[in-house]
């Protein structure tokens, strides 16, 4: 579980510390303001857990840097600068007590080789313990999988590694037994709103139902993101302890659809999933309000970029009133106006 | 002039006249005498140089809200007829004029894209402006909604404050 993540002079950020929620965190904000970077910081500082990978090589991979020359990933400034990232998490560790382990990332603005980049802090004991995690782009890709991990491992094409990542999550193959009572409930909430299960032949997806198999490129994108869901809960890809990270879950997603969505994630927040996820949507912030109950675990995280000085800060709060500032109500705010004002001009 | 609805309390000193529509004192030569047959009336009618405002103030960030009145389809129901019969006892009094009335509803919900979308509900259930050729004359101008922080924004002429509750 994370609980902070500390930002100096990386991407769009000068300074920034965020402190999470263990159940559910929503970054809102304007375009520009870096929240799709911290999903990737998140995902990428935890996939290292499982794969042993380099973690520069692994936020180089996602990020996808111009010539992989990881230093531009450093603030852009007139001079040469130096800039770390820092990422915090609580583990269960050996005897059941719980630890802080801390990992930093640092580089220049001159690193070209992601190996030249400075790892401190407790690394080892960080890939000692194993972070489920999963990444969902904007982008579907289960309908365009077959073919694409092969074509990612053998030629150099520019994706960000979330894409094959994502694809390769899908087809761990289902846990063993039957799911427990939770996870069976939730995998039925999902089938009933897409109105099938899902199967897989030759790297194929299916929608599976009464009236036949239907590939996943006649369906519509909406759907293919609750089968998507659908796929990470039965192949225990999403359980207790794991991450979820998911870009604007509301891209082709039909917003009555929301409502199972948001049921959804607050459920698997419920059985212990950590959610990172950043919207541009009211109906994804209001089902959350409205769907939260006590005891659940929220934080709303509002990026916003001074006016005066250009740099992006945040605001965390865990009421959906306190959201400040709020860019998608402003946006009705500014509606409102004007349709007040169509209203009543002439007066 | 300082009118009170609930726990709002409106500054009404720069309008030309503001009074208390539906009141329910006896003795007040305001009194509205007419619920007994069910009619429904709005809060305040205030009149301006160029317009009549009639505003009907609801509070559902208010701790006694009614939670029957949660209800979207009652709300619009309810807004809509309070403004219906309101028109009608001032055509009753005769005071209905050629200024048009524009129907405010101050509704304490919270988020501004609730508003907007009460607003368009509004718009489709009252028949502003001329909405029949065979009219002549308009029930109403516009409908608008607005929050506290809306109210401010568009009639800042007249400040309204929360009241502490007792």
């Amino acid at each position: 579980m994370y609980k902070s993540i500390k930002l100096e002079k990386f991407t769009a950020f000068e300074q920034l510390e965020i402190e999470f929620s263990k159940g559910i965190n929503l970054f809102v904000g304007a375009n520009g303001t870096g929240k799709t970077h911290i999903l990737k910081l998140i995902y990428a500082a935890s996939d290292i857990t499982r794969s042993q990978k380099s973690l520069a090589e692994k936020v180089n991979k996602v990020f996808l840097p111009s010539k992989d020359q990881i230093g531009r990933l450093v603030k852009r400034s007139a001079k040469s600068s130096k800039g770390f990232v820092e990422w915090i998490r609580e583990q269960e560790v050996e005897g059941g007590t719980l630890e802080d382990i801390k990992i930093r990332l640092s580089m220049t603005s001159h690193t070209k080789d992601p190996e030249k980049a400075t790892l401190s802090g407790a690394y080892k004991r960080w890939t000692g313990f194993p972070l489920e995690s999963v990444y969902i782009p904007v982008k579907d890709m289960m309908a365009n999988a077959p073919g694409f991990r092969a074509l990612y491992s053998q030629r150099h094409i520019h994706f960000e590694e979330v894409y094959p990542d994502i694809i390769d999550r899908v087809f761990v193959p289902p846990l063993k037994g039957q799911p427990d009572p939770d996870r069976k409930r939730i995998l039925a909430l999902l089938q009933e709103a897409m109105d099938g299960k899902v199967i897989t032949k030759n790297e194929e997806f299916f929608l599976k139902n009464k009236q036949g198999e239907l590939e996943f490129t006649l369906l519509a994108e909406g759907i293919r993101k609750l089968a998507l869901l659908w796929v990470l809960i039965q192949n225990g890809t999403l359980l207790k302890g794991s991450i979820l990270c998911w870009d604007e879950p509301e891209t082709n997603l039909n917003p009555r659809l929301m409502k199972t969505v948001i049921s959804i994630l607050v459920e698997l927040q419920r059985m212990g999933v950590q959610i990172f996820l950043s919207t541009h949507d009211y109906v994804i912030l209001k089902e959350f309000d409205l769907q939260i109950k006590e005891g659940d675990q929220i934080m709303y995280h509002a990026f916003d970029r001074n006016e005066e000085c250009g740099e992006v800060g945040v605001n965390s709060t865990s009421k959906y009133l306190e959201i400040s500032p709020n860019a998608i109500d402003e946006t009705f705010g500014d509606l409102v106006d004007r349709e007040i004002q169509r209203a009543i001009s002439g007066v | 002039m300082y009118l009170t609805e609930r726990e709002f309390k409106f500054d009404f000193s720069n309008a030309m006249k503001a009074f208390k529509f539906d009141e329910e004192d006896q003795t007040s030569p305001c009194y509205h005498g007419a619920t007994h047959c069910g009619m429904k009336a709005v809060d305040f009618i205030v009149e301006r140089e160029h317009d009549w405002l009639f505003i009907e103030v609801k509070d559902y960030c208010h701790p006694r809200a009614s939670v029957e009145g949660l209800d979207k389809p009652k709300l619009r129901s309810a807004l809509i007829m309070k403004y219906k019969d309101t028109f009608l006892y001032r055509w009753a009094e005769g005071l209905i004029d050629d200024k048009p009335i524009n129907y405010v509803c101050l509704v304490e919900l919270g988020d501004d894209a609730l508003i907007l979308n009460l607003m368009d509900d509004l718009k489709k259930q009252l028949p502003i402006g001329l909405p029949s050729k065979r009219w002549k004359n308009e029930l109403l101008k516009s409908v608008i909604v607005v929050n506290i922080a809306r109210w401010s924004v568009h009639f800042p002429e007249y400040p309204v404050i929360r009241i502490p509750s007792d």
